[in-house]
């Protein structure tokens, strides 16, 4: 029944009204949370990478959240982290769609560093340059971030994240 | 009977999911073995073959409502480790660009909360990487005096 309602719920999410966004976001949270204990394989079918594309896109500029009142935001972040914690593949389907680079925008405020080196001499002083940097910024962005993001994002990270073995995380 | 071979169905559906990434015949035996143990009904090879070749949705629309097992949960992290080091590219991209940033995150934060998530998210980072990995994570996405910090951390979480 939802299927064929989805595609339209999609597109409306790339509008720019900002509260017709805001409520088509709010409809993709209630069907994530309503599906996500009961029906995880159909969550899987609903939540792909076009979906994840879209709301990655709304994610994206910091300052897409011009778009999305800071609320939403939050609860949008927190579907994410609940449905990469229903099914592995929504999981690896996020991680394809690059969301990385999305949750390194919400924690720091600057883009990541695109050059992916495996030599070690010349990355480590590249790196030791961007690092320095990217401490001041982060403890900046930090401080203005609404703390409920910061927290989600937190999530969403230790969701995607791959699970412990077995009896390591007693708390 | 039915029940089995419902639960066949099921398991066969999750490890099509899932098999389209690993190997299809790894996945349907070991779904097959997984379906086996709880009902003790064996539901024949054929069977689990026959079941393979139809499409996902096709068997997704057919299931009636499963409650939730225990088995059904138990095998969701082996699947899900098991997915990620299939994947090491995005994985070790994720990994390499996240532990930096959660160690910041940890220094730079007083709330317990988010002290205590990017910690777990930190222990999970070391415990899925074999040692060449964690080398590179540390060396190249590590400038030196985050590299102390990391040592910090670990040494003051593992004295207490």
């Amino acid at each position: 029944m939802i299927k064929d309602i989805w595609p339209i719920i999609r597109n409306c999410l790339g509008y720019a009204d900002q509260r017709l966004v805001d409520f088509a976001a709010l409809c993709v949270i209630r069907v994530i949370d309503s599906y996500h204990r009961s029906h995880a394989d159909k969550l899987e079918l609903l939540v792909d990478a076009d979906l994840i594309r879209a709301v990655n896109v709304l994610l994206l500029p910091p300052g897409g959240s011009s778009l999305i009142p800071a609320g939403t935001f939050t609860l949008l972040v927190k579907s994410m982290a609940t449905a990469a914690r229903s099914s592995p593949t929504i999981a690896l389907t996020l991680l394809k769609a690059d969301i990385v680079t999305t949750l390194y925008q919400i924690l720091t405020g600057v883009m990541p560093p695109t050059s992916v080196s495996s030599e070690q001499g010349d990355s480590a002083s590249g790196q030791g340059l961007g690092g320095g940097l990217a401490d001041m910024t982060i403890m900046q962005n930090l401080a203005y971030r609404p703390k409920d993001q910061v927290e989600e994002a937190l999530t969403l990270i230790q969701e995607l994240m791959p699970p412990l073995p077995k009896g390591m995380l007693s708390s | 009977m039915a029940k089995a071979k419902v639960k066949s169905e099921r398991s066969a559906a999750l490890a099509a999911v899932v098999g389209t990434h690993a190997s299809v015949p790894d996945g349907q035996s070991a779904a097959s073995s997984r379906a086996h143990t709880p009902t003790g009904g064996p539901p024949t090879p054929g069977d689990d073959d026959a079941l393979g070749a139809v499409p996902p949705s096709e068997t997704l629309d057919n299931l009636p409502t499963l409650p939730h097992t225990g088995l059904w949960t138990k095998d969701i992290p082996a699947d899900r480790t098991e997915l990620l080091r299939q994947h090491p590219a995005e994985t070790t991209k994720f990994i390499n660009l996240i532990v930096p940033l959660l160690i910041d995150v940890y220094a730079a934060s007083v709330s317990v909360p988010v002290r205590t998530k990017s910690l777990a998210s930190l222990l999970k980072a070391t415990a899925f990487q074999n040692e060449e990995q964690l080398r590179t994570t540390l060396h190249v996405g590590l400038s030196r005096h985050r590299l102390h910090a990391f040592y910090l951390i670990i040494y003051l979480r593992m004295s207490r």
